[in-house]
């Protein structure tokens, strides 16, 4: 059965097809793309970004952060000074602990004159 | 009636001498209860006397006399426990040391004049007596009240005397430890130790018979009277501790437990 061959005879719809045929139709949609190219270049920036961090997260929560320790050291234990201590280092101590200032004890002060009389002030 | 009032009357005469006793358990505490009341009567009298110079009636002048008889009485107590606290300091030092006893007779001495001078303060009645009295104590006190400046001199000697005859004693402890017969270092270590030791007690006993000479006497009541003494006390406390460094230096080293 032959295929029938369509003729298009509707003047808007030719005029529609020519204007597809010479590209003039698609004109004023990219001239609004040129003039938002920046937003569409930002924007898609912007989805990269999310798009990474979205896939980072789910990477690291797949895997669990390795746990870092420091290396082993041998630990030093400090030798034990032992004190020589002679017997007679308390008499030492007992010399050193003498107050060599005078007077010691403190001598109070008392008044000598005691009497009804006006001072002599 | 009558056994019930024998009966209150007993306690009546006990009880106070219960509250009685003795207020401090050694010289120290004693001579500073002294010196508190000293200082509350001294106060009380200041202002009574000042009462009476401004207003010199008979009644301020009573009260005045009042307050300076018992400023005189504490005073005097008050020296003669601060007498007695230094006389135990230098007991407590154990060491009979001929040299220091004139200190000591003099400190024993001021302790009797002001408890004597205490007593004798009870008498006065009258603001003449008073007067009299201050007098004489000015005249008679300055000689007793020195013995106060070395006796403070006196308890440091006893106790430089004391470190001598422990060093000494410690000395003697470490010889029979040490290996024989001594290396020649050793016993010239040992020898130095006892020339030293002679000197310091040298030194002790020059310091202290300085006090009696004359230029010594004169001195006793002069600003820089103690600023020299502990400068000598100071210099001889530095050697014994010279001195026992050596010695512990021998103990450590040569002695054997």
């Amino acid at each position: 059965m032959p295929i029938p061959k369509l003729e298009i005879t509707n003047p808007e719809a030719i005029e529609l097809l020519e204007k597809i045929k010479t590209g003039a139709a698609f004109t004023p949609i990219l001239n609004w793309f040129k003039k938002y190219r920046w937003y569409f270049v930002g924007a898609g920036v912007f989805l990269v970004l999310i798009i990474a961090m979205v896939i980072g997260k789910k990477i690291a929560e797949g895997t669990p952060a390795p746990i870092i320790t420091p290396p082993d050291i041998e630990s030093i234990t400090p030798t034990e000074q032992v004190e020589v201590k002679s017997t007679f280092s308390g008499l030492k101590k007992e010399i050193q602990d003498l107050n060599t200032d005078l007077p010691d004890p403190f001598i109070p002060t008392f008044e000598s004159t005691l009497d009804l009389e006006p001072s002599a002030l | 009636m009558k056994l019930l009032s024998k009966l209150l009357i007993i306690p009546a005469f006990i009880l106070p001498l219960c509250f009685a006793a003795p207020v401090s358990a050694d010289a120290k505490s004693d001579y500073e209860y002294q010196y508190s009341q000293y200082q509350e009567h001294y106060l009380e009298y200041t202002l009574l006397k000042k009462d009476y110079l401004d207003n010199p009636t008979l009644d301020n002048q009573q009260k005045a006399v009042l307050a300076a008889k018992d400023s005189l009485y504490a005073r005097d107590l008050a020296k003669a426990s601060y007498a007695e606290y230094l006389l135990n300091l230098i007991a407590a030092s154990k060491v009979s040391y001929t040299p220091i006893n004139p200190l000591i007779e003099s400190l024993t001495a001021a302790k009797n004049y002001f408890s004597n001078e205490a007593l004798k303060s009870q008498s006065i009645v009258t603001a003449a007596d008073l007067k009299n009295f201050s007098a004489d104590y000015v005249v008679n006190s300055p000689a007793y009240d020195r013995s106060f400046r070395t006796g403070v001199v006196a308890y440091k000697i006893a106790k430089l005397v004391r470190f001598q005859i422990d060093l000494k004693d410690s000395l003697d402890i470490i010889l029979p430890k040490l290996a024989t017969p001594f290396s020649s270092a050793l016993q010239n270590r040992i020898d130095e130790l006892q020339s030293k030791g002679n000197d310091i007690n040298s030194q002790i006993e020059t310091f202290t018979n300085d006090l009696y000479t004359e230029e010594g006497v004169q001195e006793i009541d002069n600003e820089n009277f103690f600023s020299e003494r502990s400068e000598t006390i100071k210099k001889i406390q530095s050697l014994q501790i010279k001195w026992i460094d050596s010695l512990i230096d021998i103990d450590l080293n040569y002695a054997h437990s």
